[in-house]
């Protein structure tokens, strides 16, 4: 089980992420959402201890997996989980990837890195067969600009696996994919959860992948959790104005649908205002708002929403 | 004039319609048997294509990556020399059309990276009055009018592409290609970089803009969702050719082709909109 | 639904926030740079005021033998005086003028021709004009500099001077060109080739402007940066190589003075009257200081402006 708990994050001592609150069930799978700014990338980076080569640091808060308390980890112990405890999958597989090395190569020094004895050839083929690669030995001795895009994505989550790791945190990992490729790869990904009992914590913007994939949900606007809870509550009754207005603004596949864009943009990390985020763009906004940052309200026994306007209170309504 | 050639596609038990089939007049902008191959590639990008755009419709081209799309819009609006066939605007091929040539005026394009579409050492205002220069069309005021239309503000518009955010930067855009009176509009996959609140702001711009200046407009777009909201007909591309193509709403529901039918169905969708879910006319506009 | 444009416009923001610096700061990071870069011309542009100006009121000219050779400096002769008893200190402010114009000239007119011609070649139809202009530039390249430049200067003569222009200036000048503008072309060409096929170049071709306003609006500014820096420290080079002329037996013919001929004739006094050859030497490095200072800045300052697009 991840909890995380009033996270604050900084990079050089700028606070770009504060008040992060979710939790997600042992094999459950969570889907962080948040448009440009909202502070995802580094929240699910924290999750993995990747804040250094950033120069970005924990300021407040929790972050628990099954009883450990990451925002406590050295260097070292990050060293020991990641990989085998821990695993990233991060945004762009092509970069990520060294152009001079063939697949075969990738998964092999990852492996012995997880485990210096043992076949780790053998070993590299099995795992790409796991993650339902078509022509395995043709892919081992590929390099990563010879794959399509979908095929690196699976040697990313083939890496990511490797060491059966308990949390697997990926960052937009089919953001760039078309939309049959995504389809794909977010099969694999809900059936390797299922086959290996992975906690899977998902970043994205698009609220039509979590709505399909994931049980529990967490909306991030300009650095902070708006409301977090069980996906098909939140997405059938939102709590939060913002959940809301993302809703409205969505395009669905019915023809002439319309859509209400949320005007404006979010406040920059450092222009913050003192209290709620996103009042200025609220349908909702009154005098309150402004006083200080809503603190989590909980609207149900497992779901928390900041607003002190609910968005479903009849007597709020605009 | 009776609608154009037909390609011819083997095998597929049930054929879905692939060329227009409606009666209309002479329609402003057609590609006709259009193949374009790159050099050193042995596959076309795109294979025998056929379309015509007509007067003020609104018509969406979805693909994947490697479809084609953006090769036929580029085509359409004669960035794209065709290797074989041929892509005429109001009766004239493009490679017949010189550079300065006032036809060009009646075509006009925005692309999917906002900021990388503008000359990062110009402003918004330049940008968009060096247009009506160029053309002899207005002033700088008129520039600033314009930008103003699209939602640049008067304060905004004296800003650089680097200093704007993407949503800015294709209002920009947007008001470039108006500054030149065009018939038809082409939009390459115009909100893919943008938040999907952005993307409604635009949307909903380029809606209230056709509805008051009547232009045509193409939307390349691979959010089956966004061609649903946009156009009134679609195209739908795979590997370079047309594998589908009809009313928008008769695609979505009922598609015929096997690849239209596997891309309506990897498309993830939200539960419908339930009452619980409120909506209201607009965010308000507050100052924050 | 109402149209919400017509609201009053959105609030300016600063590109979507990836952790970095919004705003003010961002403007603070776009000049970072430019002081070295302002520092380094007034440095160079106060030592060819000098050298223009200070002449002017020296009692000395350049060719009057005023006192005893090889004279200590003293409050007379601030650099002493040389083997033929002239003013050093005079001579070495007016050789600026020949070493400093020189290398200006020289570098701007490599540029001018040179991005010229590489803008053209990269922004050309047919590429057979770009392949052409690329194997004469690798030619111009390939040949040793040094030895073309002598010999050009050899072959075009240090015939006659030019009023105030002195004898081999020409020459030099052409030399000079001919050997340095081919680097020019190589990176505008690079520059150029890069934008080419970008969005914001491609889309002139659907707004219909002509090629001349798209290289002239639209490329040029947008790849002038490197070449400009390329060619402060061209500068550089270009009086290095001025400078080292006479030593070759060619360069600004004596009794003009030019910093160059100037060493060459003070060297073999270097052990007793080491004011003859050091007072050019100083105005000279002084001047690759202030040159080398300029080009860094503005390489930063450049890069800056360009890594916020």
């Amino acid at each position: 089980m991840l909890k995380v708990t009033e996270l604050s994050l900084a990079i050089a001592g700028r606070q770009l992420v504060s008040n992060v609150d979710f939790e997600v069930p042992s094999g459950g799978c969570l889907g962080i959402v948040g448009e440009t700014g909202s502070g995802k990338s580094l929240t699910c980076r924290s999750l993995v201890g990747l804040l250094n080569p950033i120069g970005g640091a924990i300021t407040r808060g929790s972050i628990d997996l099954d009883g450990h308390d990451l925002t406590d980890f050295t260097e070292r112990e990050w060293r020991r989980w990641r990989g085998s405890r821990v695993a990233f999958i991060p945004q762009q597989s092509l970069s990520s990837l060294n152009p001079l090395m063939r697949i075969g190569e990738h998964l092999e020094e990852t492996l012995r890195a997880l485990a210096p004895d043992g076949d780790t050839r053998s070993r590299a083929a099995d795992l790409l067969e796991q993650v339902q690669m078509p022509r395995v030995a043709e892919v081992l001795r590929a390099y990563p600009h010879e794959l399509s895009g979908g095929m690196r994505q699976r040697v990313m989550i083939a890496l990511a696996i490797a060491g059966r790791p308990s949390l697997l945190v990926a960052d937009e990992p089919t953001t760039a994919l078309d939309v049959t490729v995504q389809r794909e790869i977010l099969r694999l990904l809900t059936g390797l959860r299922a086959d290996l009992g992975m906690t899977l914590v998902f970043v994205t913007h698009d609220l039509a992948v979590v709505s399909e994939v994931t049980t529990r949900l967490a909306i991030m606007y300009a650095g902070m959790t708006v409301e977090s809870g069980p996906t098909a509550a939140i997405l059938d009754a939102p709590d939060h104005p913002y959940t809301a207005a993302l809703l409205n603004a969505h395009p669905s596949l019915t023809e002439g649908d319309t859509l209400t864009p949320i005007f404006g943009s979010p406040p920059p990390a450092g222009e913050w205002p003192t209290g709620c985020r996103f009042a200025s763009r609220c349908p909702y906004h009154s005098a309150r708002c402004d006083i200080a940052l809503p603190s989590a309200v909980q609207v149900d026994p497992d779901r928390w929403s900041r607003c002190i306007h609910p968005a479903h209170d009849e007597r709020d309504r605009p | 004039m009776s609608s154009s050639m037909h390609t011819t596609r083997t095998g597929d038990a049930a054929q879905a319609p692939t060329t227009d089939q409606r009666a209309h007049a002479a329609p402003l902008v057609s590609a006709t048997e259009l193949t374009v191959t790159y050099r050193g590639s042995s596959t076309p990008a795109l294979d025998a294509v056929d379309l015509a755009i007509d007067d003020r419709e609104a018509v969406g081209i979805v693909g994947e990556s490697g479809s084609g799309k953006t090769t036929l819009g580029k085509a359409l609006v004669g960035l794209q020399e065709p290797t074989t066939g041929v892509v005429t605007v109001a009766g004239r091929r493009w490679s017949s059309v010189k550079r300065n040539d006032p036809l060009r005026r009646r075509v006009q394009m925005i692309f999917q990276d906002p900021i990388a579409s503008l000359n990062p050492r110009k402003s918004a205002l330049d940008t968009v009055a060096e247009v009506f220069k160029v053309w002899k069309r207005g002033t700088v005021d008129d520039a600033a009018t314009l930008l103003e239309r699209v939602g640049i503000s008067r304060r905004d518009a004296t800003r650089r592409p680097a200093q704007l955010s993407g949503g800015q930067c294709q209002r920009v855009s947007i008001a470039r290609a108006l500054a030149c009176g065009p018939d038809v509009l082409v939009a390459d996959e115009p909100t893919s970089s943008l938040d999907v609140s952005v993307q409604a702001q635009i949307l909903n711009l380029i809606d209230e803009l056709r509805a008051e200046r009547g232009f045509a407009f193409v939307l390349i777009s691979h959010d089956l969702s966004v061609i649903a909201h946009a156009t009134t007909r679609c195209v739908v591309m795979h590997t370079g050719r047309i594998v589908e193509i009809g009313p928008t709403g008769t695609i979505l529901r009922s598609p015929t082709d096997s690849y239209t039918r596997r891309l309506l169905e990897s498309v993830p969708r939200l539960p419908p909109a339930s009452s619980t879910v409120p909506r209201w006319a607009s965010t308000t506009e507050k100052d924050g | 639904m109402t149209s919400a444009i017509e609201h009053a416009a959105m609030p300016a923001t600063p590109p979507p926030a990836e952790p970095g610096p919004s705003g003010l700061r961002q403007a603070r990071r776009h000049t970072r740079g430019r002081s070295s870069a302002i520092a380094g011309s007034a440095l160079v542009l106060a030592i060819l005021a000098a050298c223009i100006i200070v002449p002017m009121f020296s009692p000395y000219s350049t060719s009057d033998f005023v006192g005893t050779p090889l004279e200590h400096p003293s409050g007379a002769h601030l650099f002493g005086t040389d083997d033929l008893g002239r003013d050093v200190f005079v001579r070495a402010f007016v050789a600026g003028r020949v070493d400093i114009l020189l290398a200006i000239t020289g570098a701007a007119i490599a540029l001018a021709i040179g991005t010229g011609l590489g803008v053209s070649a990269a922004m050309a139809r047919r590429s057979f004009w770009d392949s052409l202009l690329m194997r004469i530039v690798d030619a111009v390249i390939a040949f040793p500099g040094v030895v073309l430049i002598l010999a050009l200067v050899l072959v075009i003569g240090a015939a006659t001077s030019y009023g105030p222009i002195p004898a081999g200036v020409p020459s030099i000048l052409i030399a000079v060109f001919v050997t340095h503008w081919a680097v020019f072309a190589r990176i505008a060409r690079a520059q150029t080739l890069a934008i080419r096929d970008g969005d914001y170049i491609q889309v002139t071709r659907v707004l219909g402007y002509s090629r001349l306003r798209v290289v002239f609006r639209h490329v040029l500014p947008n790849v002038i940066g490197p070449s400009v820096a390329y060619a402060i420290t061209d500068a550089i080079r270009i009086i290095v190589v001025i400078s080292s002329l006479p030593f070759l037996g060619a360069g600004v013919e004596p009794p003009a003075p030019e910093w160059g001929n100037m060493m060459y004739e003070g060297r073999v006094y270097l052990a007793d009257a080491w004011w003859v050859a050091l007072a050019p030497g100083l105005l000279l490095a002084m001047t690759g200081i202030g040159l080398a200072v300029a080009a860094e800045g503005f390489t930063t300052w450049a890069s800056g402006t360009r890594k916020a697009r």
